[in-house]
């Protein structure tokens, strides 16, 4: 059984009476353990689609199943409790709370699920280490590189124990090194603790790691394909 | 919990200089306010002092018939065991015994109907100040002739200086007594009528003048605090007389501190209401500037509860140094002016008609402060409310999206 599972997912945006058709019928499963890229030109759907996806923002049409759950039928209030224990996000920007540290922004998530105090530390720790940010725990996110803080945006959405993560491109603020960086980070988090990452991207180099590519133009999948890395 | 009140708290010094300027607007508008009512409290104090030294004293004995009409004949029944009670009271400060009655006074070149007022100067100079009041002359010194003390507008009236001489007529016990007078000095007075209508006389001129002695019509008496007063009142036991207090006899004194107390709470709230617009406005800023922070935490799971309470602990943290600090610098500025006292001669001539000089010692009620830190936390609370409730509205998937 698929753990993510959209069937004719269509969106439509008005705005002043202009329609705009950001999805147009869109089907998709993603099993767990998947390395999937979402591709395409600027305006094809790729953010609309991760955000239905993800449960922070209703389609116009068309259904989206994770698990056995059916988000569409959850209330608002619903929906955000099942962000907090199903689904890792990491965003281009904005990730962290700037007044936290490393370690903080971490263990907030899991505040926030009420984890007893002695596994948040545990557990934020073993992460920022396995994004290899064991010396930067203490640090605030404006004393670290962007691509030290989308490491500890990946550990954040970890943290919460989440079914998949959802990266809507991760590395688009960060020079092809960085980039490159974080999705082996991502990569081997992938391969070793069978974490599933769907994540979209433009960068070609980053395509290239990705084991699925989804490819989509004007809210159409136009093509899915499986590599070798 | 307390992780959010520390992210609140945090976020308060992201924008050092945006906060600071919120909490120092809170500061001034807080200490301009309760300055402002402890000078409206001290310059109440002033009139009130003014009024009873110049012509009210705390509590005044009477006969009981004596009332409007001033007749002569209505001394104070049993005088002498009066005042040895009073000299056994602990609480009379002062006493002075007058004789109080109407009559007329002449110049050369105009007549005016007066009361008079006969006092012991060494008693009186204890209970009112009628010495400070004086413009011109001296008081009440023994002359061959008998010296008399006239308002400026009855001098006016009359047409006489210092020096002059007045014919003074009067009626005690049914004889028409006619006296001349010397202007001995003139006052002023800020007391309605006062100027026009009084003028003092020794108590001995009198006794010699009519061959009265040792009564009196009324007892002036000060007390030695203003909770003294009533006590006073309750203690002494005059048969056929009537004791009343200041407030007996003026209660608007005592209403005007009442409606000042109002008058003063509604402009604190005014100055409050500004400084929370002030609050409101900055917090939808930081809303606006931080979509995508919230935009974010949402997404990844925080309730609406805690967005809630994150906006919310911030903007009243924000009231809640502010309001303390602004409570606690006017208070010592409070208390140091009390002691000190605000010179106000510069502002007004008139404050010096009050006769007890024109410096004045603000001052706080019991309990003001209270009521205005409590009135502080209700808008602290109120203008927290707008912006949490905009931070609620923002939709997680556009905000994330937000520039
Ligand atoms: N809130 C909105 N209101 C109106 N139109 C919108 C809104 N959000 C997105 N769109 C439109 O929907 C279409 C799909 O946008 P989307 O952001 O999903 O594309 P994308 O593939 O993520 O593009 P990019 O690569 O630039 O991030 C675009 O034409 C966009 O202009
Ligand atoms: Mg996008």
């Amino acid at each position: 059984m698929p753990i993510i599972k959209t069937q004719n997912l269509t969106k439509i945006y008005k705005d002043h009476s202009v329609e705009v058709h950001a999805l147009n019928g869109v089907s998709l499963e993603i099993e767990k353990g998947e390395f999937t890229a979402i591709v395409g030109p600027s305006g094809s759907g790729k953010t609309t689609l991760l955000n239905i996806i993800g449960g922070l923002d209703n389609p116009t049409e068309g259904q989206v199943t994770i698990g056995d759950v059916d988000i569409s039928n959850l209330s608002d209030n619903q929906l955000i409790d099942f962000r907090l224990h199903n689904i890792g996000f990491v965003f281009q920007a904005y990730n962290l709370i700037p007044v936290l540290s490393a370690k903080e922004n971490v263990e907030f998530i899991m505040l926030m699920q009420n984890r007893p105090k002695a596994e948040m530390d545990e557990r934020a720790e073993a992460l920022l280490k396995a994004v290899g940010l064991e010396d930067q725990m203490h640090k605030r996110p404006r004393e670290m590189s962007g691509g030290q803080q989308q490491r500890v945006a990946v550990a954040r959405a970890l943290a919460s124990k989440p079914k998949f993560v959802l990266a809507d491109e991760p590395t688009a603020n960060l020079d092809s090194k960085t980039a490159l960086n974080l999705l082996d980070i991502m990569a081997t988090l992938n391969k070793e603790e069978g974490i599933t990452f769907i994540f979209s991207t433009h960068d070609q180099k980053v395509i290239d790691r990705a084991r699925r590519i989804v490819t989509l133009e004007d809210g159409v999948i136009v093509s899915d394909v499986q590599q070798d890395v | 919990m307390l992780t959010l009140i520390k992210i609140a708290w945090r976020n308060i010094w992201r924008n050092t200089l945006r906060s600071s300027l919120v909490i120092l607007s809170m500061v001034i508008g807080i200490a301009a306010g309760i300055l402002f009512l402890g000078i409206a409290y001290g310059i109440n104090n002033k009139r009130m002092e003014a009024s009873i030294y110049s012509y009210l004293s705390h509590v005044q004995i009477h006969n009981k018939e004596f009332g409007e009409r001033m007749e002569t004949k209505y001394y104070i029944p049993n005088f002498e065991s009066v005042e040895a009670q009073l000299k056994q009271i602990p609480e009379v400060k002062a006493y002075a015994p007058r004789y109080v009655f109407n009559g007329g006074i002449r110049s050369p070149r105009a007549g005016q109907g007066i009361i008079i007022k006969a006092i012991d100067i060494g008693a009186d100079s204890l209970v009112s100040n009628l010495k400070d009041l004086l413009i011109e002359g001296t008081y009440l010194d023994k002359k061959r002739t008998a010296p008399i003390i006239i308002g400026e507008k009855l001098a006016k009236k009359l047409q006489v200086k210092i020096g002059k001489k007045v014919t003074v007529n009067y009626l005690s016990d049914g004889v028409e007594v006619a006296s001349s007078f010397k202007v001995a000095g003139i006052f002023r007075s800020s007391a309605l009528g006062m100027e026009e209508r009084t003028a003092f006389m020794r108590r001995d001129d009198f006794e010699a003048q009519t061959g009265v002695s040792g009564q009196a019509h009324e007892i002036a008496i000060i007390a030695t605090s203003l909770p003294a007063v009533n006590v006073i009142k309750e203690k002494i036991v005059a048969p056929g007389s009537v004791v009343e207090s200041w407030t007996d006899l003026a209660p608007e004194l005592e209403l005007m501190d009442v409606m000042m107390d109002k008058i003063i709470f509604i402009i604190m709230g005014i100055i409050l209401l500004a400084l929370s617009f002030g609050i409101v406005n900055t917090m939808l800023m930081v809303i606006l500037e931080r979509t995508r922070e919230l935009g974010m935490l949402m997404s990844v799971g925080m309730n609406k509860m805690k967005i809630f309470l994150l906006v919310l602990f911030e903007t009243v943290m924000l009231s809640a140094i502010g309001g303390p600090i602004g409570m606690l610098f006017s208070s010592l500025m409070i208390n140091y002016l009390h002691k000190t006292g605000i010179d106000l001669s510069s502002v007004g001539e008139g404050l010096k008609t009050f006769g007890i000089g024109s410096t004045i010692y603000p001052k706080l009620l019991e309990g003001d402060l209270l009521r205005i830190g409590l009135m502080v936390i209700c808008i602290g609370i109120l203008s927290a409310i707008y912006p949490a409730i905009k931070a609620l509205k923002l939709k997680p998937a556009e905000a994330v999206r937000a520039i």
